[in-house]
């Protein structure tokens, strides 16, 4: 059924009795109180949580650029720590002494004559250090260096390698002058994922791993790189035995 | 010009924005006991108008940024409050299932039946007054909430239709419509249709007389009604 239609004068009525019972009283105590409270828990979050800094856009953008960057380097700087302990893949230069010491790693012609001048490659930055600094420096690279490494170039000496003997004095060099090995302890944690064979502790970009040397097999010796905590080798090579 | 003079409701809400801890209770301060008529209008009982208001309240709270200055702030809280009130009207979808006056009892409680305008009707009158209030309330009710809110924010508290379409966010005609529907579903319900010799019909209450028994209880049926 229709609403009837009204005349202007039953429409004015309606309207008048509506208008007759329109609330005039004051809010009712017990509402302003409620009122009162929930407003001074609002303030009070308010400023327990204070705006969040605005990120914009573009410093996001930065920000994600720098960090895939820096997970590239970290790639580039373990792949050529791992290159320096596994002959198959690559050799070492004289001015690298450990796949610990990754920023040392051998990378252009630049860094050779870095190298010349009794630098170690630093940046720029780094090289307007104190003397006193750079005297250390060379100490402990001296102490370094008295290590029996290999001398032939990285890439060049690779396919020459016929053995892995001139690797194990240098692979056993890391073990002392690892990161992580005096807050990590890869004898006790790695090992237990260790394989049969001979366990070296490395690091592969920045984290602790193990590199297994097998029982040689026909001629040939596997050499696998587990990472601490993963159950599987991330990396294996054959090598000739020796 | 005085420099305690009042600050502008807008000239608040921009405080509040900037992380005032007091201009948003200034400001609602202010506006609050329309909000709450309009609260309880809309609701129709005191505890789910307490409810809608204080969510409106929160909302408007937390909301206060995105005013964007087009309209009177106080516009814009009315249209936080009844937006408030009718989404809980809606989630509640009407789950009572007997009309009760709204505030009859908060009244009775204070020893007045109706507004303070009434205090010189005797009590014969105030029981005629009671009356109509308790059936226009209860006719209100049977609206939807769209039309009720409509009805409450043009017929009760007297804004325009303009400003009740900024309030609730519809257009004018929208408005219109709805307030005209609305007065034709109550017109029946308040005895507005009744035939009478002419005159407007008093909400289809007897004529307000001495006959009225002054010794009953004062919220009793008229004694003359047959």
């Amino acid at each position: 059924m229709s609403d009837p239609e009204l005349t202007p004068e039953q429409d004015e009525a309606v309207r008048a009795l509506l208008a007759s019972v329109r609330h005039t009283d004051p809010t009712p105590p017990e509402v302003v109180a409620r009122l009162d409270e929930t407003l001074a828990s609002l303030t009070a979050e308010r400023r327990e949580v204070p705006a969040a800094p605005v990120v914009t856009l573009a410093s996001r953008r930065r920000r994600r650029v720098a960090t895939a960057l820096l997970a590239a380097a970290a790639v580039v700087v373990g792949g050529v720590g791992i290159t320096q302990v596994l002959p198959g893949l690559a050799g070492s230069d004289g001015d690298s002494s450990s796949a610990g010491s990754t920023a040392e790693a051998p990378m252009s012609a630049d860094d050779s004559e870095d190298s010349a001048g009794g630098d170690r490659g630093l940046t720029d930055q780094s090289q307007r250090s104190s003397s006193a600094d750079e005297k250390q420096d060379d100490s402990e690279r001296q102490g370094q260096e008295s290590a029996p490494l290999p001398s032939a170039s990285a890439l060049g000496a690779g396919a020459a390698l016929t053995t892995d003997e001139p690797l194990r004095p240098q692979v056993r060099a890391i073990q002392p002058q690892a990161p992580f090995t005096s807050s990590y302890d890869a004898g006790s944690a790695c090992l237990v994922v260790a394989q049969t064979g001979e366990s070296v502790a490395v690091t592969y970009g920045d984290q602790p791993g193990v590199l297994v040397f097998r029982v040689p097999d026909g001629g040939t010796q596997r050499v696998d790189l587990f990472l601490c905590g993963r159950p599987d080798a991330v990396r294996s090579l054959r090598l000739r035995a020796p | 010009m005085s420099e305690l003079r009042e600050r502008s409701d807008a000239e608040l809400l921009a405080l509040h924005v900037d992380g005032d801890p007091d201009a948003f209770g200034e400001l609602f301060g202010r506006h609050r006991d329309r909000l709450w008529a309009v609260a309880l209008r809309t609701m129709g009982n005191p505890e789910d108008a307490a409810d809608g208001l204080q969510e409106g309240m929160i909302a408007a709270f937390r909301r206060a940024g995105s005013f964007r200055g087009d309209a009177a702030v106080t516009t814009w809280l009315h249209r936080v409050v009844v937006n408030s009130c009718l989404d809980r009207l809606r989630a509640m979808k009407v789950r009572r299932a007997e009309p009760l006056p709204d505030d009859l009892e908060e009244r009775a409680d204070r020893g007045a039946l109706v507004s303070a305008t009434d205090v010189e009707l005797d009590p014969a009158q105030l029981t005629v007054a009671d009356e109509r209030r308790r059936m226009v309330l209860a006719a209100l009710r049977t609206l939807t909430p769209d039309q009720r809110a409509a009805l409450v924010l043009v017929d009760m508290e007297g804004y325009s239709v303009a400003e009740a379409a900024e309030m609730l966010d519809v257009a004018e005609g929208t408005v219109k419509s709805r307030c005209f529907r609305g007065r034709a579903k109550l017109a029946p319900l308040l005895g507005v249709l009744a035939p009478t010799g002419g005159d407007v019909p008093h909400a289809g209450n007897p004529p307000e007389t001495a006959d009225v028994p002054t010794t009953g209880p004062p919220r009793g049926p008229p004694a003359d009604r047959a």
